[in-house]
């Protein structure tokens, strides 16, 4: 067993979406890397493609969406060019999905138990368990999310969990089926905050106890830094900045990056500040070069029509900028 | 000393269900605000700083208890029976930026309605007006003729403080305004807030789930927790000395980005169990079932408000009894 | 006019002719609406709308001279059915002009009052309308009243608004918890605002596709009530009417029911496609 096995490559991905004869390009060259057993975050705000990426890894697309180019390779096979049985097999057995919401998750109208086993029944299809041994497993992920009482859990119905239990009901149900990569899409957000604690600290216990693999996709900083040992941070399309996650938060390097852990607004009471002017571009008529360059404070001539490469900053971190590349970024 | 714009005294909001029972919602909280500062409203779900919003404007009469606006009238009872100016007077902003406008009036037609209803300026006069709200929220003036569904979330809050700024209010209760927006929009929308609160002299009562905001905009912090205020403090102090247990089990589980930060996190509390449903409220101190300091006059005995420091409230057993148990924040 | 009306504007025409169907059924509305208007002036024979007798004419099939041959007084069809256009039209416009605002008035106070006292009495008044089957309503209101067009056109309102008032309901129930309504209510605005300024824009997009969809069935009830002798009274000719005098004598003088039949299918077709129309106007949002 390779001890740098990566369960997940994505290479030089785009995609774009065609709207009423208007195309737009949304994601540009995205490249990201899982490790087997290591929990990765992918950081951005609303319309980076954050979203588009994790549909493209799961082969849920749109109709409307364009693959352009790039590969998504789980364990060595490429997931866009899978074959339907194939591809299904991928969503059963390979990739657990932990959605935002966890209401709209889990159907209302069928027990857990049912749903629960039905998904074990998919992950497990090629190994022939009985009712009773899936049900077995179910109680045992049950149990390792910290979930009192699993056969009641299993009795009921979602609607008589709470927020914080049906979320936990999803991640076992990703733990049971044994799957080799969970993408977990802002597992904490619609939850209160000491809840969405707890859930943050299952998912990291859990990633070092069972060596779970974890894509991490949020919008808040705070979360990549206390779930995630590696971050990649989405801006328009494509990553700008990425690496091991305490050394991109100790030196952010890209102005995107510095300019988003500025506008957090901090416990130290350092202050509100005024925001990145700007929007983010359009998508149906990109910048020629760097995204960022309309809103940058360091763009240099060149961000204008040329597209930055990585550069390395330190042993585990890199940047997509051309001005952090001659030096010129000096955050406050 | 600063003039009292609202006093809240023992305000009660319960909500019947039928059976008999009811969701106590706001349960006796009693609070000031004072003019120019920014009161923050902190909670999670279930704690009823929304109910305390809503009644506060008016849209629910209190079941007990009183609101006293201006040191003069009590409000608690009569919900949209309110008198015109006090309904222009007392504002709101609210937190789902989608539904806060009509998607079918455009902006300028949105921003005319407190002008109308308030004001006495003609036609010409209102659109004068309608320009200078939005130059003051920092929008572009041909933002009136454009449709909500044209711009972005955080502008669309923006508007709404705009309108709520139109019957030039005396304070404006924010509820959640930047929750559902991302970072760097939340950034532009809360420092045009706190520029206005200097120019004109507002008062905000600002209410949300997210302690680092409040860190950075609030004068007072307040923390509910089922319907019942934990603690209520200055912010520095609030920060520096989190008493309650609650509190300081809020404190240690917000996700922060930088290690100076979790630094001054209290010690990680792990935060066990269930928040209660306010429909059972737990006997005693609500906060008693997820309470590593419980002891047993907590299941039993509602404790009361008291002052530990000048200004600094705490609503807790553990500092009834002589001296105060207090946490130094490593 | 500004830039943004007309842009809008043609964007409007974009959508309203995507297909083509609508635009042909917006012709043959035009069509009608014109012949009905100058029924005097193009009709050949306009004194055969009146009451008058050409036994030496009558019972002619169709010829150059009278297109839609003549009925058994001698009354030139196309003529008399030039004229009965009018009151076709009108049946289908007035009835609606009528029902639409106090379905729209109904509705929206039922919807605005919610969960009220007020919206179970004004709804259910709304279900005991729509219970009754619309014809038999619209028969037994007519036969009670004098029979002449006026009184048809009353019974025919009083069954349709039930239906706007449904619908504005549906749509205003919905959005009675919007925080902008909320806003309206908290800063002072009256139920008169309320209902105009905020509700009235979000409805009016669905009661003018309804609308337009309507008239062809408004005006297929009006020419039911008149075949059965409830409406226009002879010898002031409606599509209904001639079509009642000329199934007697099917199959022989077939162009006694045919034309006029013909006609009503066309009218009807034509607002139906005209309604398919505007619906794309409202539907279509773009992304």
């Amino acid at each position: 067993m390779e001890t740098n096995h990566n369960i997940l490559e994505i290479k030089d991905l785009s995609v774009s979406y065609t709207v009423a004869n208007v195309v737009t390009h949304v994601l540009e060259k995205v490249n990201l890397t899982v490790p087997k057993g290591k929990s990765i975050g992918l950081v951005g705000e609303s319309g980076c493609g954050k979203t588009t990426t994790m549909r493209a890894i799961l082969g849920v697309l749109p109709s409307n969406a364009n693959i352009e180019s790039g590969e998504i390779l789980f364990d060595g096979t490429d997931v866009l060019k899978m074959p339907y049985n194939q591809l299904q097999e991928f969503r059963q057995t390979g990739a657990g999905l932990i959605f935002q919401d966890p209401s709209s998750a889990l159907n209302p109208v069928i027990s857990i138990k049912k749903q629960f086993l039905t998904s074990l029944k998919y992950a497990h299809k090629d190994k022939d368990y009985s009712s009773a041994q899936l049900y077995d497993k179910a109680i045992e992920a049950l149990n390792a999310v910290s979930l009192a009482d699993p056969d009641r859990i299993m009795n009921s119905f979602p609607f008589q969990l709470s927020g914080g239990m049906r979320q936990r009901v999803c991640i076992a149900m990703t733990l049971a089926g044994e799957k080799a990569i969970l993408l977990a899409d802002e597992p904490g957000t619609a939850l209160d905050v000491t809840i969405q604690d707890q859930i943050l600290r299952l998912i990291k216990d859990l990633v070092e106890t069972l060596d779970l693999s974890v894509i991490m996709v949020t919008h808040s900083l705070g979360v990549i830094r206390q779930v995630t040992t590696e971050v990649n941070v989405m801006y328009a399309g494509s990553i700008v900045e990425g690496g091991d996650t305490h050394q991109v938060f100790e030196h952010p390097s890209h102005p995107y990056t510095i300019a988003l852990m500025e506008c957090l607004p901090k416990l130290t009471g350092t202050g509100i500040s005024e925001g990145i002017p700007g929007r983010i571009p359009d998508y149906d008529n990109p910048p020629a070069g760097c995204r960022f360059y309309p809103r940058c404070t360091y763009a240099l001539d060149r961000c204008q029509f040329e597209v930055p490469g990585k550069t390395i900053v330190e042993d585990d971190h890199w940047v997509a900028c051309f001005a952090a590349e001659e030096g010129k970024v000096c955050p406050k | 000393m600063s003039e009292v714009i609202l006093e809240l005294k023992n305000l009660k909001k319960y909500f019947p269900l039928p059976g008999g029972q009811s969701v106590k919602a706001v349960d006796g909280v009693s609070l000031k605000l004072f003019k120019g500062e920014t009161l923050g409203l902190v909670g999670e779900s279930g704690c009823g700083k929304s109910t305390i919003a809503y009644t506060v404007v008016g849209m629910y009469g209190a079941t007990d208890g009183e609101i006293i606006y201006k040191g003069t009238t009590n409000l608690a009872k009569k919900g949209y029976k309110r008198n015109l100016q006090q309904k222009g007077e007392i504002q709101i902003v609210f937190q789902d930026p989608g539904s806060s406008l009509n998607s079918r009036r455009n902006v300028g037609k949105s921003l005319e309605l407190p002008l109308k209803i308030h004001t006495k300026l003609n036609k010409e006069e209102r659109q004068d007006r309608i320009d200078e709200l939005l130059e003051l929220v920092g929008l572009p003036i041909d933002f009136k003729k454009r449709m909500p569904r044209n711009i972005g979330g955080g502008e669309r809050q923006l508007v709404s403080v705009a309108r709520a700024l139109g019957s030039d209010p005396e304070f404006i209760i924010l509820d959640e305004p930047t929750s559902a927006l991302d970072v760097s929009v939340q950034a532009k929308v809360i420092s045009t807030l706190i520029h206005l609160q200097e120019k004109l002299g507002l008062s905000y009562l600002f209410i949300t789930h997210d302690l680092s905001l409040m860190r950075n905009v609030a004068t007072r912090v307040a923390i509910l927790y089922l319907g019942r205020l934990c603690e209520l403090a200055p912010t520095a102090e609030f920060f520096h000395r989190p008493l309650h247990p609650y509190t300081q089990m809020l404190l240690s589980s917000i996700p922060v980005a930088t290690d100076e930060e979790e630094n001054i996190k209290p010690a990680q509390i792990i935060s066990e169990g269930e928040i209660p449903s306010p429909v059972n409220v737990p006997s005693g101190c609500s906060f008693h079932t997820r309470c590593r300091d419980c002891m047993d006059i907590c299941k039993v005995e509602v404790p009361v408000m008291i002052e530990i420091e000048p200004k600094h409230f705490v609503c807790c057993h553990k500092y009834q009894q002589g001296e105060p148990l207090a946490v130094e924040v490593e | 006019m500004t830039p943004e009306r007309k842009e809008s504007m043609v964007r409007n025409w974009y959508k309203f002719s995507a297909g083509g169907a609508s635009v042909v059924g917006l012709i043959i509305v035009l069509i009608i609406i014109i012949l009905a208007i100058f029924a005097p002036l193009i009709a050949p024979y306009p004194e055969d709308a009146g009451a008058v007798v050409k036994f030496s004419e009558s019972k002619l099939p169709p010829s150059s001279k009278h297109l839609m041959g003549t009925d058994t007084m001698g009354r030139d069809v196309f003529s008399r059915l030039l004229f009965s256009l009018k009151s076709t039209l009108l049946m289908g416009v007035l009835v609606l002009a009528i029902s639409v605002p106090i379905g729209f008035i109904v509705g929206v106070l039922a919807g605005y009052y919610r969960d009220t006292w007020i919206e179970t009495v004004l709804m259910r008044i709304v279900d005991i309308f729509l219970s009754v089957p619309a014809l038999v309503l619209a028969l037994a209101i007519a036969a009670i009243m004098e029979p002449n067009l006026r009184n048809s056109m009353i019974a025919i309102t009083i069954m349709w608004w039930p239906w706007y008032a449904r619908l504005t309901f549906g749509v205003v129930s919905s959005l009675r918890t919007e925080n902008y309504i909320t806003y309206a209510e908290l800063t002072g605005a009256g139920l008169g605002h309320i209902i105009v300024k905020e509700f009235l824009p979000n409805t009016i997009d669905q009661i003018l596709t309804k609308m337009t969809l309507d008239i062809g069935y408004v005006i297929i009830m009006g020419a039911t009530l008149s075949f059965v002798g409830l409406g226009e009274q002879p010898p002031i000719p409606a599509l209904g009417n001639m079509i009642n005098d000329g199934v007697k004598f099917l199959p022989d003088m077939w162009w006694l029911t045919i034309f006029p039949a013909v006609t009503i299918i066309l009218i009807v077709l034509g607002f139906n496609l005209v309604g398919d129309g505007v619906g794309n106007i409202f539907n279509v949002e773009g992304n």
